[in-house]
């Protein structure tokens, strides 16, 4: 599997387009590198419903944000509590490292998870229905036309670090600040592990033949050395992020987050 | 004389009683030029002492390009050491290399900020001007961190230890650029990928035979306590003994008002019930800016 087909624009400018494609699976795949699931999904996926269905937006101002994040948590946090139900996580040696690994990560979201909505209390948005027919959670890597445990949590991964860094920009007190960058920075350490776990070395993208220290190896930073952002982690504004995490959400659960503009 | 503390002064004490952010300071000298700020410089010798300026913009860019400066010396005299670089299996070089270039990059980034300011960057210090024995460049002095230059092993657990404290830094700073949308993305995305290699130089640690009990990914009480450790003044002040970096880490409680914690109620319930220690995991905590100047001055 090739992870070259992630864009190389200081912040993912091509990514841009999938917000008006019909088929937005199939730009998650792209999102993930899974060159071969993408050729196989486009087809398959063609005919998902139109987005008829009601829509959660996140509100706006600083309670926009904490919900915007809360709505990510709540995503991973019931992805990782669907793996370790999952045929792939029972089928580990209980001693081994891996299962250690994802019960911890599990963990961790599903605090991030409640952290959020303790904090938002009534303001907070409701529970959504996640919509995971696209991972195969018997399997550690993608096949099938369909994303593996290990792939599909690098894609969440990947997606929350570069969330949380473009909402940055929208908070105004300085203590939510603080809080999202204590979770962003604990993302950060799960999404290189897990990129660690996929392939040794990865933890910031693809090191295939070809790759030197300099110039490749880094599809999660600003590969520039010259531009503003050179070697900085990747940023996503909120609604290319949430292109993505809507495919992975049912169609009474799509996210919305129209008041977090700039 | 540093350079930096005189500016501070400048500007707490040009500012009007309601003492203007120093990022104010920015924009000035980026319109006055820097040339006529340093002119004003002896002026600044008979500033009242009072002056006690809080923590802006231009404080955390100094603490922050100073600690790029000594990532880069780090690695850079780690990738230079010959008995060390014999020591690092062939396929960690790379990762190395690729540290270094990110933080060589980084401190850039910080550089053209002061830069684009109107301020002059302080320059780029040689490497060998930093000592990670911890002897601080006096060989009189007992050496704290032995081996670090020549044993994988310690060089490893003291890149652990600046990683995470690095990650730790950025977050201590960030409040500071709560008024500049985009220094404040900008140090969020440098905190990030100060984490992935704190990550990535615990996951070496793990999979390295030579550490006999599991290092997590992330700071976890559950870690073997790193030996020997950075240690930094204790917050508690006075004649508290200095504390380990990872202390800050063990926080099990997250406060988002005053003095309301929230309450995790639902993890601890069901089949992981009581797994405190994910609670400290879960969250990577900020380093405060006294702890974090006395860890930089450790080195150089």
């Amino acid at each position: 599997m090739s992870d070259t087909l992630q864009s190389t624009g200081p912040d993912d400018v091509q990514l841009m387009s999938p917000l008006h494609a019909p088929i937005k699976r199939r730009s998650f795949f792209l999102y993930a590198g899974a060159t071969t699931l993408m050729l196989a999904g486009c087809s398959k996926d063609n005919d998902n419903p139109p987005a008829t269905n009601t829509t959660v937006d996140v509100g706006s101002g600083d309670t926009g944000v904490l919900n915007y994040a809360y709505a990510l948590e709540q995503l991973e946090a019931a992805f990782y509590a669907q793996v370790l139900r999952s045929a792939y996580f029972t089928s580990l040696d209980p001693a081994s490292a891996e299962r250690q690994i994802l019960a911890d990560i599990a963990l961790h979201e599903q605090i991030h998870a409640d952290f959020f909505k303790s904090v938002l209390a009534g303001n907070a948005i409701r529970q959504l229905t996640p919509d995971f027919s696209g991972i195969d959670f018997s399997q550690r890597l993608s096949m099938g036309g369909k994303l593996g445990v290990l792939d599909a949590a690098r894609a969440f991964e990947d997606l929350g670090v570069q969330a949380y860094n473009g909402a940055g920009r929208f908070i105004t007190d300085p203590r939510n600040l603080v809080l999202a960058g204590k979770i962003v920075s604990v993302e950060a350490r799960h999404a290189s592990l897990i990129r660690d776990l996929i392939r040794p070395n990865s933890f910031m993208g693809d090191i295939s033949a070809g790759f030197t220290p300099d110039t490749l190896g880094e599809d999660v930073i600003d590969r520039s050395v010259t531009s503003r952002t050179a070697r900085q982690e990747k940023s996503k504004l909120p609604a290319q992020v949430l292109a993505i995490a809507n495919t992975f959400l049912a169609a009474d659960s799509k996210v919305s987050a129209n008041s977090l503009v700039s | 004389m540093n350079l930096f503390s005189l500016l501070d002064q400048l500007s707490a004490v040009d500012a009007s009683p309601d003492a203007a952010p120093r990022r104010q300071l920015l924009r000035q000298l980026g319109r006055a030029g820097a040339r006529a700020a340093v002119a004003a410089l002896p002026m600044a010798l008979a500033l009242p002492a009072h002056a006690t300026p809080t923590d802006t913009s231009l404080d955390g860019i100094r603490i922050l390009l100073q600690l790029e400066d000594l990532l880069v010396a780090f690695y850079t005299q780690a990738l230079a050491a010959p008995a060390l670089t014999a020591s690092i299996p062939t396929a960690q070089r790379p990762d190395f290399e690729r540290l270094l270039i990110q933080q060589q990059n980084h401190a850039g980034f910080w550089r053209s900020v002061l830069s684009a300011a109107g301020i002059t960057p302080p320059p780029v210090r040689p490497a060998s001007g930093y000592d990670f024995s911890g002897r601080r460049s006096n060989l009189a002095n007992p050496e704290l961190f032995p081996g670090v230059m020549t044993n994988y092993d310690a060089f490893l657990q003291l890149a652990q230890q600046l990683e995470d404290a690095s990650a730790s830094i950025y977050l201590g700073q960030i409040s500071a650029f709560t008024n500049d949308k985009q220094l404040l993305e900008a140090t969020l995305r440098l905190q990030i990928v100060k984490a992935r290699h704190a990550s990535h130089v615990r996951t070496l640690r793990r999979t390295t035979a030579a550490v006999a009990s599991a290092v997590k990914s992330w700071p976890s009480k559950v870690d073997p306590a790193p030996s020997p450790a950075i240690v930094v003044p204790s917050p508690a002040g006075g004649t508290a003994a200095p504390v380990s970096i990872y202390s800050f880490e063990a926080k099990e409680t997250q406060v988002v008002s005053g003095t309301n914690e929230v309450p995790f109620l639902g993890v601890l319930t069901g089949p992981t019930a009581v797994q405190y220690s994910a609670l400290s995991e879960a969250f990577d905590e900020p380093l405060p800016t006294r702890q974090a100047t006395a860890l930089l001055e450790i080195f150089g």
